[in-house]
């Protein structure tokens, strides 16, 4: 029994605490990061609408129909002045952790900001808050925002490794979860649902003539994301079709930003497919950035160490 | 070559980067350790999977376990985008009625630039939400409305939901309008007051 055991006791711990490429971590802080400092600042001329009594939902209706779990500093933070401050603080806190400043320190308090701002206004809360509740609540966990990374032997890499394996669990689970509900749908299955999607009048901004004259194309494009959707939680995985899922996964992302003016989702799915990149692309970049001057050796993406442990090093 | 290692070996600290071992690193490279945290990566990735799974026996069993927990952390989520159709657009126009019956009309969603307006998607994710979920917002709608438009001293606002219409490509190219809004009006509501917005 014990035999039968050891090997995938072994495999079990190494996938999850000696995962060979803990520098994700890095590409989607400043990613989500980038993404909420947008969504943020985005929110300034429409906060006193959506987030205090004086807007669209007083605390007293909200709290009549709120889930008793879900918590907001900002039903106690109720005046303009207030909501105006905890949004400049959720502001410079998302422009501090996408630059990696103070993260250890910055991180939780953006979290709970991200959080307050979610939970007060949850009829205004699209895809983009999802996406990043999740990933920041992850990243929370991680040792991130350091110059350099964990060494390979510390606590602190197996923390770093277990984390990089939930976000790709969760980036896979999204993507397999959003394309099995797709194959319910009459519009997706017969090739339709991107048409749909793009006249919605919520995301027209395209002359849509030449895309209507080209029926080829649309259903191209739906069956497209399907088959993106469902093939990235299985192929991913594998060194050999990764590059291929994550580039296709990207370009997914890049279409509904510009085809629809998703942005900010698109941003910060984007930032959660970066946990797949692979290592070297990560080196590259890191040689991008050295070459530009622009670092000197703070990067986040400098290996601790003599990088990630091996059994063939001799 | 150095003999093969084993995710328990204990801080070996080749690296010359943490020589001295913390307590951190003491607990998480032991066999203790390593157990408590697949017990938590085990029990975060099906909480995952019980948010995000469609109704079944299994998750009508599940999910009271996680709920409270994924709500707390903001994490409760199914992930549906577009599915398993693209929505309907919306659209929410309203009456401001004034104090001598004169009616003042306003448009919400399609007053919005696309591209202007950085805060679109956030703001538009409002106006449907008070479309599909009347009453529930309707009345804050209502007092809102009262006090932006305050010196036109109004008496009822009245609010008109539109859905819109499913246009195939085909109809497209032979010029059917994509926003032939089929409008609901809605029953006026009073306002409260016509004390000036704070």
């Amino acid at each position: 029994m014990r035999d039968l055991l050891t090997p995938f006791v072994t495999a079990w711990m190494r996938w999850w605490f000696e995962a060979p490429e803990i520098r994700g971590l890095e590409l989607v802080r400043a990613g989500l990061g980038f993404a909420m400092l947008v969504s943020f600042a985005a929110q300034a001329y429409c906060l006193f609408d959506l987030y205090t009594d004086a807007g669209w939902v007083s605390l007293a209706e909200l709290k009549a129909h709120r889930n008793p779990w879900r918590w907001s500093l900002l039903f106690y933070l109720t005046t303009p002045w207030q909501v105006r401050l905890a949004w400049l603080a959720a502001v410079v806190g998302s422009a501090a952790f996408m630059v990696g400043w103070k993260t250890a320190w910055v991180k939780w308090p953006l979290w709970v900001l991200h959080t307050s701002f979610c939970n007060r206004a949850p009829y205004s809360m699209y895809g983009m808050d999802d996406i990043a509740a999740v990933l920041l609540l992850l990243l929370c966990l991680a040792p991130i925002g350091r110059s350099r990374l964990p060494a390979p032997d510390s606590a602190e890499y197996a923390r770093a490794s277990a984390i990089t394996r939930l976000i790709q669990i969760q980036m896979a689970i999204v993507f397999f979860f959003s394309g099995a509900e797709k194959l319910r749908g009459s519009q997706w299955w017969h090739g339709d649902a991107v048409w749909f999607a793009l006249t919605d009048i919520e995301f027209h901004i395209w002359p849509l003539a030449p895309l209507a004259s080209r029926l080829w194309l649309i259903n191209a494009m739906t069956y497209g994301s399907v088959l993106v959707e469902l093939a990235y939680p299985f192929r991913i995985w594998d060194d050999n079709t990764r590059p291929y899922l994550l580039v296709a996964a990207i370009g997914l992302h890049v279409g509904i930003g510009v085809m629809m003016g998703l942005v900010q989702f698109a941003i910060a799915m984007i930032a959660g497919h970066l946990i797949f990149t692979p290592s070297g692309w990560i080196d590259q970049l890191r040689w991008l950035l050295r070459s530009l001057g622009s670092t000197n050796g703070t990067t986040g993406l400098d290996r601790g160490g003599r990088g990630p442990r091996t059994d063939l090093e001799p | 070559m150095r003999p093969p290692t084993t995710p328990l070996d204990k801080g070996r600290g080749e690296s010359g980067i943490s020589q001295a071992p913390s307590a951190t690193h003491l607990v998480m490279n032991s066999t203790l350790g390593r157990i408590v945290g697949s017990v938590a990566v085990s029990v975060a990735v099906l909480g995952m999977v019980v948010s995000a799974a469609p109704k079944s026996a299994i998750k009508y069993v599940s999910y009271p376990v996680f709920a409270p927990t994924l709500q707390i952390l903001n994490v409760d989520t199914s992930w549906g985008y577009f599915s398993p159709n693209p929505t309907r657009g919306f659209v929410v126009r309203y009456d401001v009625i004034d104090a001598s019956g004169g009616r003042h009309s306003f448009r919400l969603t399609e007053s919005l630039s696309r591209w202007g307006d950085i805060g679109y998607t956030r703001v538009t994710g409002y106006y449907t939400e008070l479309g599909e979920s009347r009453p529930r917002y309707a009345q804050g709608a209502a007092r809102h409305l009262c006090n932006r438009h305050h010196d036109l001293d109004p008496r009822q606002i009245e609010l008109m939901v539109g859905t819109q219409p499913k246009v195939n490509p085909v109809e497209f190219l032979r010029g059917k309008d994509l926003y032939e809004f089929k409008f609901e009006r809605w029953d006026p509501i009073a306002c409260e007051t016509s004390s000036p917005r704070s």
